[in-house]
């Protein structure tokens, strides 16, 4: 591009492009009719009117958008929290765990979140309520289970908050009422006279493990057992229930501390048996096996004994349970 | 504070004035050789690139400035500081090269630009230049029958593509239409309904132009072939692109 110098000022020159425009630019010491190769063009004068005006229009375009977004940020469910009495109840909550909403999934549930006011207020809270609601309404009573499921594509924050409302509802309904992430060992209204126990931390170890082989074994060898699954009526006494195994069995006894050994033991079995290996895995093997017997032997006879404790509980159960 | 309001009204008509501009920055050189001082660290002498950066500086902090936003001296020597920035930096680029104007190693005063082939003939040149410079003035002259002035010309030039490539169809236009041209400079009158309606162009904007619309189109009258040949050669790429 060639400028021609068409007039000279003391601060400026009015030049000509080639494409037909007059320019100011400075005057680096130019003379009419020379012609330059490169220019310094005078920037474009600023219109701070109008720049205010776009500026608070843009401001403003920006809040509503920050507002929105954060609305919906807010609004965004993050994953949800169903629990279930026998009113079943799902929340959705937020990433700061807060409920956004509330839903009965059946009709007890429907009628327990019915009016009941939700906004505002984080799942902890909203969780306690419900159970105070499904007291005052009778679906929850003394000895009731609450089962608590947690659904989130975090994992941890689901693990999380589980534990969390677990430890708070419990501490807010008492002893009374068992609150676990674990579905009921048997749900239903009907465990109206029961008290279902969900062991306290020392001992909910062996209290699972010792449980979970039953449901099978209910089902199909002894129909009339289910209720017997949570029989004790408390904490202490389902401890007491755990150490009455050993004392009322003697092989029971031995059986359940070789299995309780089985994985401390193994590896010193591994140890021993480097020198020689196969033969021994095979024992190992029988040994298992055995114990596995022994331990459903004992099983049974818990079963036994708490049946024994247990009885008239039992039957009310099973008539409900026909009832129903 | 008289003062102050003397130098308000002072940039206030110079922002419409050009003559008063060029009085006020004769008036105000020493404060744009001082803030230029500032900045260099030593006296720029006359003459000097960054002094006549300065001045255009101090030009365009004239033309920008507004009476409710501050003093206008502060405004001037921000404006003559950050211009004089921007020049360093491209000037940077150019660090390593070797300027011409260098005097040369030996002894004479000659400068390394002197001692290059001088391929042109410097006589033609200077002819050139001088017939180049009497068209110009001869062109002035014409406008300021039209009561205008380049710098008038010049701050009514389109600065959108868009509005120039219209003007530029008016001009073709009328160059296709010579009768146009030879109204132009009998009446002293822009024939604007002409040529709106001829090119299909909105007449608005050829009235928003049209003191440059005169210029442009003066310059395709006879006897400024000069003008017209650096104009050209542009106009002839536009006609092969289209």
């Amino acid at each position: 591009m060639s400028y021609m110098v068409m007039e000279c000022h003391p601060a400026y020159a009015v030049v000509l492009d080639e494409n037909g425009r007059f320019l100011k630019v400075a005057n680096l010491n130019y003379q009419v009719g020379q012609t330059v190769p490169s220019v310094l063009e005078m920037s474009p004068p600023k219109k701070p009117a109008f720049k205010a005006i776009w500026a608070s229009v843009s401001a403003a375009a920006c809040l509503g958008l920050l507002v929105l977004g954060g609305w919906q940020f807010l609004l965004t469910p993050y994953g949800t929290v169903r629990m279930q009495i026998n009113p079943d109840v799902e929340m959705t909550v937020n990433r700061f765990d807060y409920v956004t909403q509330v839903t009965g999934l059946n009709e007890e549930g429907s009628q327990l979140v019915d009016d009941y006011g939700y906004s505002l207020k984080k799942v902890d809270q909203v969780s306690n309520e419900l159970a105070d609601r499904a007291l005052e309404m009778g679906y929850l009573q003394d000895g009731g289970f609450v089962q608590l499921t947690v659904q989130s594509e975090d994992s941890q924050w689901c693990i999380g908050t589980e534990d969390r409302l677990i430890a708070e509802m419990s501490s807010h309904l008492g002893t009374a009422i068992t609150v676990s992430g674990e579905p009921a060992p048997e749900t239903g209204p009907s465990s109206s006279g029961q008290e279902i126990v969900i062991p306290v931390p020392s001992s909910s170890e062996p209290a699972t493990e010792t449980w979970n082989p039953e449901p099978p074994v209910s089902s199909e060898t002894v129909p009339d057992k289910p209720p017997a699954i949570s029989s004790v009526p408390k904490e202490d006494s389902s401890v007491s229930v755990n150490e009455s195994i050993p004392v009322s069995d003697a092989d029971s006894n031995g059986a359940t501390d070789d299995s309780y050994k089985d994985d401390d033991g193994s590896s010193r079995d591994d140890d021993d048996l480097d020198d020689d290996g196969s033969s021994r895995d095979d024992d190992d093997l029988d040994d298992d096996d055995s114990s596995d017997e022994i331990d459903d032997d004992s099983d049974d006879q818990d079963m036994d004994t708490e049946e024994d404790d247990n009885n008239d509980d039992d039957e009310n159960d099973n008539d409900d349970q026909q009832d129903d | 504070m008289r003062e102050e309001h003397e130098i308000v009204l002072q940039v206030q008509k110079a922002q419409t004035d050009s003559k008063a501009a060029d009085e006020l920055i004769q008036k105000y050189l020493p404060f744009i050789k001082s803030e230029t001082a500032k900045f260099l660290k030593y006296f720029p002498d006359e003459g000097q690139d960054e002094l006549s950066i300065a001045m255009f500086a101090f030009y365009e902090a004239v033309l920008s400035y507004r009476r409710e936003k501050g003093t206008f001296l502060k405004l001037a020597a921000v404006s003559i500081k950050n211009r004089l920035i921007d020049y360093r930096r491209k000037e940077q680029r150019h660090m390593g090269a070797v300027s011409l104007d260098m005097p040369d190693s030996k002894e004479d005063n000659r400068t390394l630009g002197d001692q290059l082939a001088n391929e042109k003939d410097e006589l033609e040149e200077r002819h050139y230049r001088s017939a180049t410079k009497e068209e110009i003035q001869e062109f002035s002259a014409q406008l300021e029958t039209f009561g205008l002035t380049l710098s008038d010309v010049a701050d009514n030039c389109p600065k959108q593509e868009r509005t120039r490539l219209v003007c530029m169809e008016v001009l073709d236009y009328a160059r296709r239409h010579p009768s146009l041209l030879d109204q132009l400079i009998k009446t002293r009158k822009l024939p604007l309904a002409q040529l709106a309606v001829g090119a299909n162009v909105d007449r608005k904007t050829l009235e928003r132009h049209r003191r440059y619309l005169v210029a442009i189109l003066l310059a395709y009258t006879n006897g400024f072939e000069i003008i017209r040949g650096h104009l050209k050669m542009i106009k002839r790429k536009e006609e092969t692109g289209r």
